[in-house]
């Protein structure tokens, strides 16, 4: 005759298995895709070394005035092909825990603010100024998105207390948002200077304000694991591979035309790629599992 | 995570049970994915959908992309702290001594 208890945990420990078949699920699920990234990796890989061979003699800023067509395709595809890596084209039917609002702010950030400086290139000195304000507006609304976004995770439980408060939220310091307007606004107005040192000192600025953005969320002092993990990956979309072929023969004339130069940004280009895809299967695979320890591990210590 | 091992019957049920799951791994999923993770019917789902959001354990959505409607259901915090309950009570029943009088007393039981 079989024992109650016996019954018990066998009942027990089919539904802990069930649980776990179905957290192996959504892994897959989130996991899934995996031919995405050799794919992009190398259309990435191509155009990178095209825009760095192709920025060529006239430069960047030149061969746009220009709309030198196979070059703006060339950019268009490199644009376009970060859009796998930022957006959500990926139909899982799961959205990962917190994973999709990231994502979607880091889209919004590469389409508005990478857009600012072209168009400070391309037209007129008025060009600039609207752009300018662009950026401003653009700051203003991520900041507070951003915001949002971290007053929402610090208001989850475990950071709430006893007593219901959140004591997390008191210690959140927000660098001012017109002191990041101002400065990327100057940052954007000097890059379209003609002089070279103006230029690149605005084109930093610019870009420090960007990376202050990010800065921002650091100062709770508590970040999840996940948000400091994207930290990292979105300083290296902005500061490794977008833009480094286009950035480095613009303000390196003795590097244009180089296909050792050029084949150091596909290099570049592929392993960002790699590593973005590795970080991004990590942090989705740590959410899928982010609801408590293993069952399985758990009943069996 | 900080929540007491609490057997609940709603969620035990193996296919609510198999819902709880999917769901406290994401934020949210879609009603296809769900029904193909559990291979069941679309009647049977929104059976234990129904069943499960009464109890407040889970919240439906309507989005409307691609001229389609999709359902998007996530557990509510009622549900999520509900469904680390019930684990926490199955991993209990499990590490358990057979001969321990807690077992017999643990209130952990599905059946009476």
């Amino acid at each position: 005759m079989v024992d109650p208890d016996d019954r018990q945990r066998a009942r027990a420990a089919a539904a802990l298995a069930d649980i776990e078949q179905q957290r192996l699920f959504v892994s897959q699920r989130l996991g899934g895709f995996s031919w995405l990234a050799p794919v992009v990796a190398v259309v990435l890989a191509l155009a990178a070394a095209s825009l760095a061979y192709r920025n060529g003699a006239h430069g960047y800023g030149e061969r746009m005035r220009q709309m030198d067509v196979r070059f703006v395709v060339v950019q268009v595809i490199y644009l376009a092909a970060f859009i796998p890596l930022v957006g959500t084209p990926v139909r899982t039917g799961v959205i990962p825990r917190e994973g999709r609002q990231s994502r979607r702010h880091v889209f919004a950030l590469c389409v508005v603010l990478l857009s600012v400086p072209q168009l400070a290139i391309l037209g007129p000195w008025w060009t600039a100024i609207v752009a300018g304000a662009g950026a401003g507006v653009a700051v203003v609304v991520l900041s507070r998105w951003r915001l949002a976004a971290i007053l929402r995770e610090a208001r989850r439980p475990p950071l709430v207390n006893d007593h219901g408060q959140h004591p997390v939220t008191d210690r959140i310091v927000s660098v001012p948002a017109v002191v990041l307007i101002a400065v990327m606004c100057a940052g954007v107005l000097a890059s379209a200077s003609p002089d070279r040192v103006l230029r690149a000192v605005g084109t930093l600025a610019y870009f420090l304000g960007i990376g202050s953005l990010f800065v921002v969320q650091q100062r709770i002092g508590v970040l999840p694991l996940e948000l400091r993990a994207g930290l990292v990956r979105k300083a290296l979309l902005f500061g490794v591979a977008l833009w480094i072929p286009v950035l480095l023969t613009t303000f390196f004339t003795s590097l244009r035309g180089n296909w050792w130069v050029a084949t150091c940004c596909a290099l570049a280009a592929v392993l960002t790629v790699t590593t973005i895809y590795r970080w991004q299967h990590n942090i989705l695979r740590h959410q899928a599992r982010a609801a408590g320890p293993t069952p399985l591990e758990g009943a069996h210590g | 995570m900080g929540d007491h091992p609490t057997f609940d019957e709603l969620i035990h049920a193996p296919k609510r049970l198999r819902i709880c799951a999917v769901l406290a791994a994401a934020t949210a999923a879609e009603f296809a994915t769900l029904r193909d993770a559990l291979d069941v019917s679309d009647s049977v789902l929104s059976k234990h959908l129904t069943a499960l959001e009464s109890a407040n354990y889970i919240t439906t959505r309507r989005e409307l992309r691609n001229s389609r409607q999709r359902v998007w259901v996530s557990l509510t915090p009622t549900g999520r702290h509900a469904y680390a309950g019930h684990l926490q009570a199955l991993q209990q029943i499990m590490m358990l001594d057979p001969g321990d009088e807690t077992t017999r007393n643990a209130g952990l039981r599905s059946d009476p």
